[in-house]
């Protein structure tokens, strides 16, 4: 996987060009075109870890191919699900590069607004040190939740990759 | 089954298979890993789709059906139980999915848990089960909504031999007390001959023989038919078919049978197998004129009987015996064919004799051209009623 920075001067060039530069949905496509091919990555080995016996005695049992999906499938991979979704929240949440190339005031990110306090004169800290704890609040709070699957889903990631 | 057939990309695993499987008949496809038997049972269920031919249940065409929609229940191998539900809502799922009743839901239940003595573990989840009752919960699940057709997809081979030997016994007697039409799949030849009404032995995607499990065992139509069935494996020996002043003889390395009573004079010598049983091999160390020298190489103790590996010239011939122990190693001991339980093969592998007390079958003139026309698509299987999967 090549390195983000190679593409942010394309990209600028294309968000420009396409109205999307400083707009929030610029931000989401920029996102989900990072994201979701990780995220697929991440989930496969989850889905794959699910024996096609299961899955097959469902069909026999009565249900579609989509009554598969949605009574099996996705309570089987729900770990994987909770997994994945936290490490693509983090890594939209903490984005810098992306926030700071793609936006100016309109669609500013949580990450450049913290990183704004840093001032002409003197970083302005206790705004910079609170700004900081706002933000983390939200994924503390995730977290919380999902932090066992977090350990897993990595685990999962690095032996399957 | 008509004609059924399946490619995996340029592999063909199953080719034009076809059979009728009666009423509460228990048939068991049988054969060695990758002969085509889960491939076959999964064309079944409808899981895999025939390259070519159909599947029809009660007369039915269900080749194109989705497998909800047939009206079978599967057990597979690994159970395949859902993880995230317990024993009651895995037993129930089947009937739920159809939109039964809650009340009816319940009493089905019920009775398929005290049926399969699971009632007190219908609030476990799986991984909190043995074995053992996993097994009968992957049954449960598939007996509960009572469908025409039992696949089960070697439901024991996960088990320890003890449990296997006593779950046999309890899907036999399971199954002739619910009476469904039941298609077996195992590459046990054990499973197979007790508890099935009829084999069929695959080997690379197609039938080689079908018949009752006396018949296969009695009466193999080809070598690896014979190989395959019965512990321990038939004996085979090489050996020349030759007739001399009007006898007819297999001659082997190091011995000379007279089968003329048997076997009709050949037009040409050819080389034949011999194949024989160990239970209808007779040994003694007493020397016995007309019974074949040999040296006893291994005797293997079974408890109340013993495998006698007996060398006779460079091959082994297994016997059973009751009188020789393994102080025989090394001593000499003469061993006798049992005539009328001799089979013999021709050198494309197919029965020129195969020979019960009450029966002769026997075919002249062995050629290497004469035998190639055993028909492997289908043995006729008798009917028990007119309902039946085909």
């Amino acid at each position: 996987m090549l390195p983000e920075m190679l593409f942010i001067v394309p990209l600028y060039v294309l968000y420009q060009s396409l109205h999307l530069y400083d707009t929030l949905w610029g931000m989401v496509i920029i996102y989900q075109i990072y994201g979701v091919p990780f995220s697929t990555w991440i989930l496969k080995s989850f889905i794959q870890d699910i024996p096609k016996e299961i899955e097959e005695s469902g069909l026999v049992d009565g249900l579609s191919s989509f009554g598969v999906l949605r009574r099996i499938t996705l309570p089987l991979a729900a770990t994987g699900l909770a997994a994945t979704a936290a490490l693509a929240f983090i890594s939209v949440w903490i984005d810098l590069l992306f926030a700071l190339s793609f936006t100016f005031t309109d669609a500013k990110m949580v990450s450049v607004a913290i990183a704004s306090f840093k001032g002409y004169a003197a970083p302005q800290w206790p705004l910079m040190a609170a700004g900081s704890i706002l933000a983390i609040l939200p994924q503390a709070v995730f977290f919380i939740f999902v932090q066992k699957y977090i350990v897993r889903g990595l685990t999962f990631g690095a032996l399957k990759a | 089954m008509e004609g059924l057939t399946k490619f995996f990309g340029a592999v063909k695993a199953v080719d034009h298979v076809s059979l009728t499987v009666h009423d509460r008949q228990f048939l068991t496809l049988l054969g060695p890993s990758g002969c085509g038997k889960t491939t076959i049972l999964r064309m079944v269920a409808g899981l895999e789709t025939p390259t070519e031919g159909n599947v029809y249940i009660d007369g039915k065409d269900v080749t194109a059906t989705e497998p909800r929609q047939r009206d079978v229940a599967v057990v597979f191998q690994s159970y395949a139980l859902y993880p995230h539900m317990t024993v009651r809502q895995n037993i129930s799922f089947p009937l739920r999915m159809r939109k039964y009743p809650k009340d009816e839901v319940d009493v089905r239940v019920k009775r398929t848990a005290e049926l399969l003595q699971i009632t007190e573990l219908l609030d476990r989840k799986p991984k909190e089960l043995s074995g053992g009752q996993q097994q009968r919960v992957a049954l449960g699940r598939a007996l509960v909504r009572e469908p025409k057709v039992f696949l089960m997809d070697e439901p024991l081979s996960n088990l320890d031999a003890k449990l296997r030997v006593h779950m046999r016994m309890e899907l036999k007697s399971l199954q002739r007390r619910i009476g469904i039409t039941t298609i077996y799949v195992t590459h046990d030849q054990v499973e197979a001959l007790t508890m099935s009404d009829t084999i069929v032995l695959l080997e690379s995607g197609h039938i080689l023989q079908a018949g009752t499990p006396g018949e296969v065992y009695h009466r193999p139509l080809n070598l690896f038919v014979a190989g395959f069935v019965g512990t321990p494996p038939m004996n085979f020996l090489k050996c020349r078919l030759q007739t001399r002043d009007a006898t007819t003889t297999l001659k082997g390395g190091a011995f000379e049978i007279d089968v003329s009573e048997i076997l009709r004079p050949p037009e040409a010598e050819a080389d034949v197998t011999l194949g024989i049983r160990s239970e209808d091999v007779k040994v003694t160390e007493t020397r016995t004129p007309g019974w074949i020298e040999g040296e006893v190489y291994v005797v293997e103790p079974l408890g109340s009987e013993a495998i006698a590996n007996i060398k006779v010239g460079k091959e082994i011939v297994k016997a059973k015996t009751t009188t020789l122990t393994e102080d025989a190693t090394g001593k000499k001991a003469w061993i006798y064919f049992n005539r009328s339980k001799m089979h013999i093969f021709s050198q494309d592998g197919n029965v020129i004799l195969a020979r019960t007390e009450s029966e002769f079958t026997h075919r002249n003139q062995p050629s290497t051209s004469d035998f190639s026309t055993i028909d492997r698509r289908q043995e006729p299987i008798k009917p028990r009623s007119t309902r039946s999967l085909r």
